[in-house]
């Protein structure tokens, strides 16, 4: 699966276009993670925790937008996008979207 | 003259397809029943609280005990007191205090102060410092001495076990992991939950420190009277004023008084003291004096 943030692919014809595919993901810290950011917002420095949570989201929100392109039997998803909002207090919700293509 | 039609087509796609095909649900939401995830979440939550707390509060017993009496007693405690109404100890509410306190074999760095208040409310309490509050209201519907004894024991019983302290630490330790963990999850009805949780616990030992006041204090009431009809009259006097039906035990801090007087009547079973009409009724004059506006 090709997997791009190009809208157009230099040199490869698409055939076929499948439409938007998308995945989100929401999730949040435990109590100790959150306790441990809290007490690393007073000093400063990387919240380690929080960089893990939205990787961790990202990851599952990007192989949910994979496996709706497969599910439709898409070989590409060009022109990917990401974005980000926050739902509840320690909890944010990413999300992955592109078009699903059927490539030469 | 020949016109040209021009077809439109894009150089680089000349047999793209547009489609929408539809996608299968359930990539981006859970297939789970999310009440069956509910369930576990509270159970759990619940449970691993419940242990984990009553673990903590084994072990601020441990140290709570270790706090010197003199370091309570020095906790400006009477200072909450309503003292508008706080009177001066009626002399026979003295004598009586004194026997009784006496008879309980208190550590000797324990001292007790008996507080009366001029006031309706039917209640009596000890708290922190060796302090024991009687309220009018109370006193008014006991009739003998071995009641009014009874109340009095049961609170300086309290004291003895230092029941005061050990009820404060509970509570400061609960409602700290209460708010660490409620706070962070910044959701009112799951801290509601806990709170809920914390009380259990806490209400638990509370009812446990009921029956053991009761124990020592009908102990004292064999030691001064010869017998614990004290108790029971005192009981009776609860059951008739509120009336238990309804209250269930597991939420309420007091034990049923059913279940108390099965406690207080395993206790005087087989050793012979149970001796009817045999108390000492209150002297008429510590009755009027109570009766005063």
């Amino acid at each position: 699966m090709l997997v791009s943030n190009l809208e157009i692919v230099p040199g490869k014809r698409i055939q076929k276009h499948l439409g938007l595919v998308q995945g989100s993901s929401v999730r949040a810290k435990h109590v100790g993670r959150d306790f441990m950011a809290g007490l690393k917002n007073i000093f400063g420095g990387e919240l380690k925790g929080y960089t893990e949570l939205l990787q961790e989201s990202r990851q599952e929100a990007y192989d949910r937008m994979l496996q709706q392109a497969e599910s439709i039997g898409a070989n590409a998803v060009l022109n990917i996008r990401f974005s980000t909002s926050s739902i509840a207090a320690g909890a944010a919700e990413l999300f992955a979207y592109g078009t699903a293509v059927i490539m030469e | 003259m020949v016109r040209h039609l021009f077809l439109i087509r894009r150089p680089d796609h000349p047999s793209m397809e547009y489609t929408n095909p539809e996608l299968p649900e359930g990539i981006n939401t859970s297939k789970q029943n999310p009440l069956k995830e509910f369930a576990i979440l509270t159970l759990g939550m619940v449970g691993v609280l419940f242990i984990s707390l009553t673990l903590l509060i084994l072990l601020v017993d441990y140290f709570a005990d270790k706090i010197p009496f003199d370091w309570e007693r020095s906790l400006p405690v009477t200072r909450f007191l309503d003292s508008k109404n706080s009177e001066k100890l009626p002399l026979y509410l003295e004598q009586v205090s004194q026997q009784v306190i006496q008879s309980l074999d208190l550590p000797e760095s324990m001292t007790i102060s008996v507080h009366y208040v001029n006031s309706d409310t039917v209640n009596a309490f000890a708290t922190l410092g060796g302090h024991i509050v009687l309220y009018r209201g109370l006193l008014e519907k006991l009739g003998y001495e071995d009641e009014l004894s009874m109340v009095i024991a049961h609170e300086v019983a309290h004291i003895k076990y230092r029941h005061p302290i050990l009820s404060a630490s509970h509570g400061v330790v609960t409602g700290l992991v209460l708010s660490f963990i409620g706070l962070s999850s910044g959701d009112g009805v799951v801290s509601d939950l806990l709170g809920s949780v914390g009380m259990a616990t806490m209400i638990k030992y509370s009812r446990d420190y009921e029956y053991q006041a009761d124990s020592d204090a009908v102990e004292s009431l064999i030691r001064i009277y010869g017998h614990a009809d004290g108790a029971m009259g005192l009981f009776n006097i609860f059951d008739s004023a509120k009336g238990d039906i309804g209250t269930v035990e597991f939420l309420s801090t007091h034990p049923l008084t059913k279940n108390r007087i099965t406690q207080v009547g395993t206790m005087i079973e087989g050793r012979n003291i149970l001796n009817k009409n045999d108390m000492i009724p209150l002297p008429q004059a510590f009755k009027d004096g109570l009766k005063q506006p």
